[in-house]
């Protein structure tokens, strides 16, 4: 088969899990005599943006330098890499079809899951896009980084990690595929979903591939064994202050061991200080006598060297998905001791090729280390050997691939049994990590006759501007538009004498365009009356100074017509001004809580089924023109309904000195207590959340980029 | 430097007065010029229009309009390179004359092609197109390519890739030019003072073998090596006419590496240590004779780690002398105070034979011999 990965770490560049996991594919792949694979993988060390070599005959690395594209400033670290993977994806795939690449097809693409890396293409894929449909999207749960980060004892709410960890989940939920290394990553990952009501993606267990080569059998000599050891990032959550607890008891008991400590020291946030430091600071007498020992990051070699002699590695993490530090002593003849709570139990039996226990509890630690340190060279030899052959066994990296792509066909066979010829969603539900209330599942469909789409134009004194908006409208790919302009008691004589001007400049009849007057009251209730006065079962709003690109309705009426639980349809936003484009925004789906904190919606410029906006969608013109539009969806979602954003730019707005929003932030924090005050309810039920994300970011006048971090630092 | 590419919207293209030409829709990839095409992702619904125009003032212009359709949301502007061309370059650097009147996003990817179905890209870094029309750089440095690529392609492609959006480009004229590397061409007296300094450690060739050797890892010395790919026939040494050394490699398609080496060790980290390397040789060859100078670090603990490429030498069928310089302390890293590694030249698969007639590799600090 041939297959595109997606990774942050790819050797030499970056070690690690995930990194050792890429080496390996790669190596397989690399020996295989059919199929081909494309990694993806981010690099600083280049020039330009994209730079690609042949790792082997079928093995192609492309590496992108984020920090060559023109949005990293604007969209945040982690979702500018998300963007540049799935415009990769396109820039590939735009390439062969036009014959500049000789390329397969993928039949399956894989992202690794940390940082939802994956986010933008799964996100693109669920919004329709033909290129992406009959191609599998597989995240493979490595374990997701806000999980590590929690594990550390990071502040989880704080921005941007808060929102690379709603990326992760919105990744893993609408993936076609998960696959995780253990049955334990996947449980947790499924607790984690199930916590907000997400429905769970299908998974499939395939512990990950490691290649244990034959070796002739060694004789059983005598050792002085002197020491345990452990080798991993020197981080809280790798369970070395639980590994000096238990050795605390053996020292007690008059057994004056080592315990070296392999591994890179890192950032530990609860002390201020590197790990290394805390753990110096914590147990200054064993470190002064050498009982404690930091090796430092060494190669794989010397600390293989190192464990000739070691009564084992200890692997005391307080969870681990499949780590590759224990499959590696293992495969290399290593005893290892490690913690039950994570994967490698799955292919280990205790006692018979590895020790399992509570590396929670120091006596029941200590325990497990005075068993190991009681064993013959015989018993030891005999459990070494079988731990090579349940690596072997469990972890060949050709079955693993020939596994996976089993797997892919199966789901190929699932796609195929919908009717030929149709390009339907996974389901008809969008997989939401907050779902919608069933009550507000709409299946709606396009008319056979009339119009298709109402666009409401809310019109104030913008004479200036109509043009360029009706323009815009115009050049879209859907057709069977209505557009009601909203004149809301304009004073401009210029303006009012464009509008009747307008059916004869801009070609239009009397029903493609009806323009009604009202007296002024205000953007929301001019919204309000143009939906009220629409003939089309799909509404849009666009201000009369904003623009729309091409595609966007006819994507947003595809999304809406397919999704019965897609209550209405946005975009991400391209601010711009007469100089031209300021920068790109990023929106994202709207669900709580983070959409009742900041807006993550083009609020002004939704496509909606009409009945949700009747329903619930009313602008409210007490909030005098400010946030209104954005209460419009809190109000949405207070009803049950969730909306979906298209991860480009369709909606562009202009950014005007004199506009509404520009000249009335002084109605903030009024029009802010307003809403929560309507909204009680929605906000009670996600009070935690809301409270947790203010004290971690603070007032969300001091965000506006979910991608990037607060402006308000403590 | 060397111009090998020029487009330019001309007045002969565009009416006599100021003013726009008819709108030409196209559905499906399209000539600009004679060897530069528009290239379309007509698949995914992708189609341009394209309008001559001549302002009042400044360059006429073809406005190319792209519309997405369905998915289609790249372009791109594709023309040939010659290889030959790229031979001596450092970088290419692209000029657009261009603007648009909506921001538009572009790079310039340079792609070589190999007869084998590989390929390898390198590119410049994304810019945006506004408004105002000016010439717009995108430098594409070939450092970024992997060391004998330009030796195993057999054609090069350079494009310009638009990230469109349903808007246009207003598009003037396109050159690249070719920069060579900054020549090193180290005087005598110099020489002479680097072979005679103190504080100046010295590998050079003396030693020539009395017979032929032959095997994948030979070693003069101790300080200098061949190395040839085990999975081909090893490379053969021998004494020439004129008392130079030659390395015959074998041609073999299984061989995908050959290399000599200077090797150093004990060498005390400074922040200005660099190194000159300096060869009087001919080499034959069948494609093109680019050399990469690579630095290869020996660690503590048996393994070794490589960084480059540092440089790039030409070698032709004439005897010439060339010579690079290596920022040693950028390839060496942090980890230890003394060094131990090599200065090695990676030969280019097709190269049939090497004679060496002087070869030195100097490694000094770069303000300290002055």
């Amino acid at each position: 088969m041939n297959s595109w990965y997606f990774t942050f770490e790819f050797p030499p560049d970056f070690g690690g899990g995930l990194s050792s996991y890429m080496r390996i594919i790669a190596d397989t792949q690399a020996h295989r005599d059919t199929g081909s694979m494309v990694i993806f993988t981010l690099t600083n060390d280049q020039s330009g943006l994209i730079a690609t070599r042949q790792l082997a005959r079928n093995v192609t690395l492309v590496s992108l330098k984020p920090s060559a594209t023109t949005e990293q400033g604007s969209l945040g670290h982690w979702v500018n890499i998300s963007r540049l993977f799935e415009r990769s994806i396109d820039l590939l795939m735009f390439q062969m079809d036009a014959g500049l690449l000789p390329l397969p097809m993928p039949d399956y693409i894989e992202f690794a899951d940390g940082f939802g890396i994956g986010m933008v293409t799964i996100q693109q894929k669920l919004c329709l896009n033909s290129r992406l449909a009959d191609v599998p999207i597989i995240v493979n749960a490595h374990t997701p980084t806000y999980l590590i980060d929690r594990m550390n004892q990071l502040p989880v709410y704080q921005l941007p990690r808060y929102w690379t960890s709603r990326m992760e989940l919105q990744a893993l939920s609408g993936a076609d595929l998960v696959i995780g290394p253990s049955q334990a990553i996947l449980d947790l990952v499924g607790t984690e979903l199930a916590k907000s009501g997400a429905a769970p993606p299908r998974t499939e267990v395939l512990h990950n591939p490691f290649p244990v080569p034959l070796r002739t059998k060694a004789q059983v000599a005598a050792v002085t064994r002197d020491h345990f050891y452990m080798a991993s990032r020197l981080t809280h959550w790798k369970g070395v202050e639980g590994a000096i607890r238990a050795l605390q008891r053996i020292w007690a008991a008059g057994h004056q061991i080592p315990f070296l400590i392999f591994g890179e020291d890192t950032h530990f946030t609860v002390s201020g200080g590197s790990y290394c430091s805390y753990i110096r600071s914590k147990f200054p007498a064993e470190v002064a006598s050498g009982l404690i020992r930091f090796m430092g990051k060494q190669s794989r070699e010397a600390i293989c060297a190192s464990a000739q002699t070691a009564f084992a590695q200890l692997h005391p993490s307080h969870f681990d998905n499949f780590p590759y530090s224990v499959i590696e002593a293992l495969a290399e003849g290593t005893l290892c001791v490690a913690g039950t709570n994570g994967g490698i139990g799955e292919i280990t039996t205790s006692g018979k090729d590895i020790f399992l226990t509570e590396v929670r509890d120091p006596d029941t630690f200590a325990a497990t280390l005075l068993e190991v340190m009681a064993l013959s060279e015989e018993q030891r030899a005999s459990m070494t050997e079988q731990a090579q052959v349940t690596v072997r066994a469990a972890c060949d990296p050709d079955r693993y691939l020939a596994r996976k792509e089993d797997i892919v066909r199966s789901l190929a066979r699932t796609r195929a049994r919908s009717r030929p010829g149709q390009r339907k969603p996974r389901t008809a539900l969008f997989p939401f990590t907050s779902p919608a209330d069933p009550g507000c599942h709409i299946a709606a469909r396009l008319p056979e006759v009339g119009p298709v789409l109402s666009v409401v134009v809310p019109y104030f004194n913008m004479g200036r501007f109509i043009d360029d908006t009706l323009h815009s409208i115009r050049r879209s790919s859907r057709d069977r538009l209505e557009i009601i302009i909203v004149n809301d008691g304009s004073t401009d004589a210029a303006s009012v004498a464009r509008l009747d001007r307008l059916h004869a400049d801009h070609g239009l009849s009397g029903c493609d365009l009806r323009i009604i007057t009202t007296p002024n009251r205000g953007v929301a209730n001019a919204r309000n009356t143009g939906v009220k006065m629409a003939t089309a079962p799909f509404v849009t709003l666009l201000d009369a100074d904003d623009l729309v690109a091409p595609r966007y309705y006819d994507t947003a009426l595809r999304i809406l017509t397919a999704y019965k639980n897609v209550s209405f349809v946005g975009a991400w936003i391209e601010d711009f001004d007469r100089k031209g484009r300021i920068r790109n925004w990023a929106t994202w789906n709207a669900e709580p809580p983070l959409q009742l904190i900041m807006n993550q919606t083009n609020c002004q410029s939704l496509v909606y089924k009409r009945e949700a906006y009747l329903r619930d969608g009313w602008h409210d013109p007490e909030l005098r023109m400010f946030l209104d539009d954005w209460e419009g969806v809190i109000a949405l979602l207070a009803g049950g309904h969730r909306g979906v954003m298209i991860p480009e730019p369709l909606f562009r707005y202009r950014i005007r000195p004199g506009s509404i929003f520009r000249s009335s932030h002084n109605l903030w924090d009024l029009n802010y207590e307003k809403i929560t005050t309507k909204h009680e309810a929605l906000f009670n039920r996600w009070g935690a959340d809301v409270a947790a994300f203010m004290n971690a970011n603070g007032p969300n006048n001091f965000y506006h980029v979910a991608g990037k971090h607060s402006a308000l630092r403590k | 430097m060397k111009q090998i590419l020029a487009y330019h919207v001309d007045a002969s293209l565009v009416g006599a007065r100021p003013g726009q030409g008819p709108v030409v829709q196209h559905l499906s990839d399209f000539d600009l010029f004679d060897g530069l095409t528009v290239k379309l992702d007509a698949k995914a619904g992708g189609q341009a229009s394209i309008m001559a125009a001549r302002p009042l003032v400044g360059r006429p212009f073809f406005r190319i309009t792209h519309h997405s359709g369905d998915t289609a949301r790249w372009m791109a502007l594709s023309c040939a390179l010659d290889l030959s061309d790229l031979a001596h370059a450092d970088r290419l650097v692209v000029s657009l004359f261009a603007s648009a009147p909506e921001t538009v996003s572009v790079f310039a990817l340079l792609r070589l092609y190999s007869a084998d179905g590989s390929w390898s890209d390198t590119s410049s870094a994304q810019i945006e197109l506004r408004r105002q029309p000016r010439t717009h750089v995108c430098p594409i440095s070939l450092d970024d390519l992997p060391p004998g690529a330009l030796s195993r392609a057999n054609r090069a492609c350079l494009m310009i890739l638009v990230e469109s959006r349903d808007v246009a480009i207003d598009l003037s004229g396109l050159e690249v030019v070719a920069v060579p590397s900054d020549p090193v061409t180290p005087s005598e007296v110099i020489l002479d003072h680097l072979r005679s300094a103190p504080d100046v450690h010295r590998v050079a060739l003396q030693v020539v073998p009395p017979k032929p050797l032959s095997t994948h890892h030979i070693s003069l010395g101790g300080t200098f090596f061949v190395d040839s790919d085990p999975k081909s026939a090893a490379a053969v040494l021998t004494a020439g006419p004129a008392g130079e050394l030659t390395v015959a490699f074998p041609e073999s398609l299984e061989s995908s590496w050959q290399s000599i080496e200077f090797r150093f060790a004990g060498i005390a980290d400074s922040s200005g240590l660099t190194a000159l390397f300096r060869v009087d040789a001919q080499a034959e060859y069948d494609r093109q004779p680019q050399a990469t100078v690579v630095v290869r670090r020996y660690l503590p603990d048996g393994t070794w780690s490589d960084s480059g490429p540092a440089a790039t030498l030409a070698l032709t069928a004439q005897r010439e002398t060339g010579a690079a310089l290596v920022d040693l302390y950028a390839m060496l890293g942090d980890a230890r105070a003394t060094h131990d590694f090599g200065v090695m030249l990676f030969l280019p698969r097709g190269c049939t034979a090497l004679s060496l007639f002087d070869a030195e590799v100097f490694v000094y600090d770069r303000l300290g011999t002055a």
